[in-house]
């Protein structure tokens, strides 16, 4: 069976979900190929067992692909394992299950290279450092942001709308903004403003973070209920802002989206330099295709990068955009860094709302603060949440607590209330070295059996210095906000994270890049990448926003062209 | 025929949350139960680790008691399970391993949502006081 778009999309999540909106509305017909199901509010259910910290039932197509580690020097080789819910795949993506943080990058994000050798000289950056500046700026993102804002509906507190001044509220190491937020903020919980007031005193500038959760009703959807079951869970009443109940009933209204769920896309068609269309497999496993003047890949960093690999033909016989070499490098994950505190004898009352519920400071990430003789560059953002649920609760306890027995019962059901974490997302630099690749040998579990992606990573020196620079001022905070004890309790280092980015470079030079500032691939016409693995940096800010705000020129790009 | 896993497992749930004067165990709680179908289910791929670990504990049971280990009682019990955790242990990686992954599960037995054969009549949640649970809009 032949079909006929004039764009196809691969994967419909946050990224997806936008280019179908922005198509269609701009006439196109579009057809998306969705590897999970298509679900409806009424499908979810507030269960930490199925949510995606334990069984993630909505992730089984990443479980049975997940890559393999492999050390950079060829040492160490084992699965890796996420150590929390690595993301959704269904009609929207894991834009169901995130937490909602929607905010955008800084302004120096864009130009992390250029602003660190200005600032430190160029022997700040590593030789095997291939640290970039971004091809787009924040100037020219900042419509996107704004567009995509205000589709989805997030809930924040401006600090500078142009023509207004900055103000005495918001993050004011934001960029300035076209306007204000659609909604505002989240109300406030007990434990972020006991992390303000202690953040104050330290003399950081706290900010309730923008989410994209509905802190009141818009556009038909209802005002977040505070239920407290919301990360790593889809909302059921569809207040979390994800593309299933935003932009894609948007694009589906048009007539011009039509939604192939449960099929994965196996190759990508391309005629001499062109792409022509996708092959794909449904549940039944019958094999069809999809022709398209335009094909976009907009599954998660994996998938996309293996895709490009997988659909290698003889005039690109080492995989698609992979002309000079550069398709897989530059491969970045950023993996969180936890610490908790104990307060004996109190309340937290972590469970009265959601994690979208937070509070943050940015005084550390980025170039915000002066790094001279810290032996390291950039850095992170540190932040607390709202939402403790049951097994969390009974999971998180202080190291010198046994973890079973009288002791750990009569600890847990007396101070599991008293105890409350902070969590930072430091900035992971690209190096040489660290790249995906696909492990040909390895295949992935299933009736399809593609070969498994190999990630070749490890740590180094910048990344280290930083986190325990990082560990320490949230050590710190956690005095200042009264805790009797703290510690620091990563997730365990790996190699995978919810923020796995880079792999297919955006750049002006085709011999150090994969695709250009609008996704398109160097080396074929009309083939676009949508999606994180298109960063040069991964910035310590939550990617998602700055994903659907590319993904938004992106598809205005091509509507344009057309 | 596979031996039955039940005992072993109810064992387990009671030495990880002990039934006392604070409120029920983790067998009364359900946690035995949510961990059985966890491993005829979702984790099956950990069954014959489980079984090997039963076996281990059976054998250092008998060793030191001559009964295995659901007879020895609570005591015995905790120091077999002391001796696997501790630092110094002689225990093999994969036998810890084991014993740390039923102690995670047997945990959100306590805790899951009841639909998984675990926190029996919402025993376990009733018991995190001042959780509002089961979860519905506020």
């Amino acid at each position: 069976m032949r079909e006929e778009a004039d764009v196809v999309l691969v994967g419909l999540g946050a990224a997806g979900g936008i280019a179908a909106h922005v198509l269609t509305s701009a006439g196109l017909t579009v057809h998306a190929v969705e590897a999970g199901e298509w679900l409806r509010n009424e499908d979810f259910r507030a269960d930490e067992i199925n949510g995606s910290f334990y069984d993630n039932i909505r992730g089984q197509k990443f479980r049975r692909e997940t890559p393999n580690w492999v050390h950079p020097d060829g040492s160490t080789q084992r699965a890796t394992a996420s150590p929390i819910g690595q993301m959704v795949n269904a009609v929207g993506g894991s834009s169901l299950h995130f937490a909602g943080w929607s905010r955008r990058f800084q302004a120096d994000d864009f130009r992390a290279r250029s602003n660190t050798i200005d600032a430190y000289g160029a022997r700040a950056v590593s030789e095997d450092c291939t640290i970039a500046d971004w091809p787009v700026g924040y100037d020219e993102l900042e419509p996107y942001y704004t567009k995509t804002e205000n589709l989805i509906g997030v809930s924040g507190v401006a600090h500078h709308v142009a023509g207004l001044g900055p103000a005495d509220a918001g993050n004011p190491f934001e960029g300035v903004r076209a306007g204000q937020y659609p909604l505002p903020p989240m109300r406030p919980f007990a434990f972020g403003e006991r992390f303000a007031d202690a953040a104050k005193s330290l003399g950081y500038h706290p900010y309730p973070p923008p989410v994209a959760i509905l802190s009141d009703d818009f556009d038909g959807r209802p005002g977040c209920s505070y239920c407290g079951w919301c990360l790593g869970q889809a909302c059921r009443y569809g207040s979390k802002s994800s593309t299933l109940v935003t932009a894609i009933p948007k694009a589906f209204a048009t007539g011009r989206l039509v939604i192939h769920s449960n099929k994965r896309v196996t190759r990508v068609l391309v005629d001499g330099d062109r792409a022509v269309g996708v092959r794909y497999v449904d549940a039944e496993g019958h094999e069809s295709m999809i022709e398209a003047r335009t094909v976009m890949l907009g599954a998660y960093t994996f998938e996309n990068i293996r895709l490009l690999f997988l659909s290698r033909d003889g005039r690109h016989p080492d995989g698609l955009g992979n002309r000079y070499g550069q398709l897989g490098r530059n491969f970045i994950c950023r993996q969180a860094i936890e610490v908790s505190g104990f307060f004996p004898g109190e309340d937290l009352q972590l469970v009265d709302g959601p994690a979208g519920q937070a509070m943050c400071v940015d005084d550390l990430n980025g170039d915000n603060f002066d790094h001279r003789g810290l032996g390291f560059v950039r850095g992170g953002t540190v932040a607390v949440e709202n939402e403790l649920t049951p097994i969390r609760a009974a999971k998180t306890l202080p190291p010198w607590i046994p973890r079973w027995g009288r002791e750990y019962k009569k600890f847990l059901l007396r101070h599991w209330s008293a105890i409350g974490g902070l969590r930072a997302m430091p900035e992971a630099l690209p190096y040489r070295g660290n790249a995906l690749e696909v492990d040909w040998s390895s295949k992935e579990d299933g009736p399809l059996g593609l070969p498994r992606l190999a990630v070749r990573y490890s740590m180094r020196d910048n990344e280290r210095r930083m986190r325990a620079f990082l560990a320490e001022r949230m050590l710190e905070l956690t005095r200042e906000m009264g805790a009797a004890a703290s510690w620091r309790g990563d997730l365990g280092f790996n190699v995978l994270s919810a923020h796995d980015v880079g792999g297919a470079r955006m750049g002006r030079d085709p011999v150090t890049s994969v695709v250009d500032e609008f996704g398109r691939v160097h080396d074929v016409v009309d083939l676009y990448v949508l999606g994180g693995a298109t960063f040069p940096t991964a910035t310590g800010i939550n990617p998602t926003l700055t994903i659907q705000a590319l993904a938004w020129r992106t598809a205005e790009h091509v509507a344009g062209g057309k | 025929m596979e031996k039955s896993l039940r005992p072993f497992l109810e064992s387990i749930a009671d030495r990880v949350f002990p039934p006392d004067e604070l409120g029920p165990g983790g067998c009364d709680i359900g946690a035995a139960e949510y961990v059985r179908r966890r491993l005829a289910g979702p984790r099956s791929a950990d069954r014959l680790a489980v079984a090997a670990l039963q076996d281990h504990l059976d054998a250092s049971a008998r060793e030191h008691w001559g009964a295995p280990f659901c007879d020895v009682g609570a005591p015995h019990q905790e120091r077999l399970i002391e001796a696997i955790l501790a630092d110094d242990a002689q225990a093999d990686v994969e036998t810890v391993a084991t014993l740390r992954l039923l102690i995670d599960m047997t945990v959100e037995g306590l805790f899951a949502d009841p639909g998984h054969g675990g926190n029996r009549n919402e025993a376990g949640w009733r018991l995190l006081a001042g959780m509002a649970y089961p979860p519905r809009a506020r």
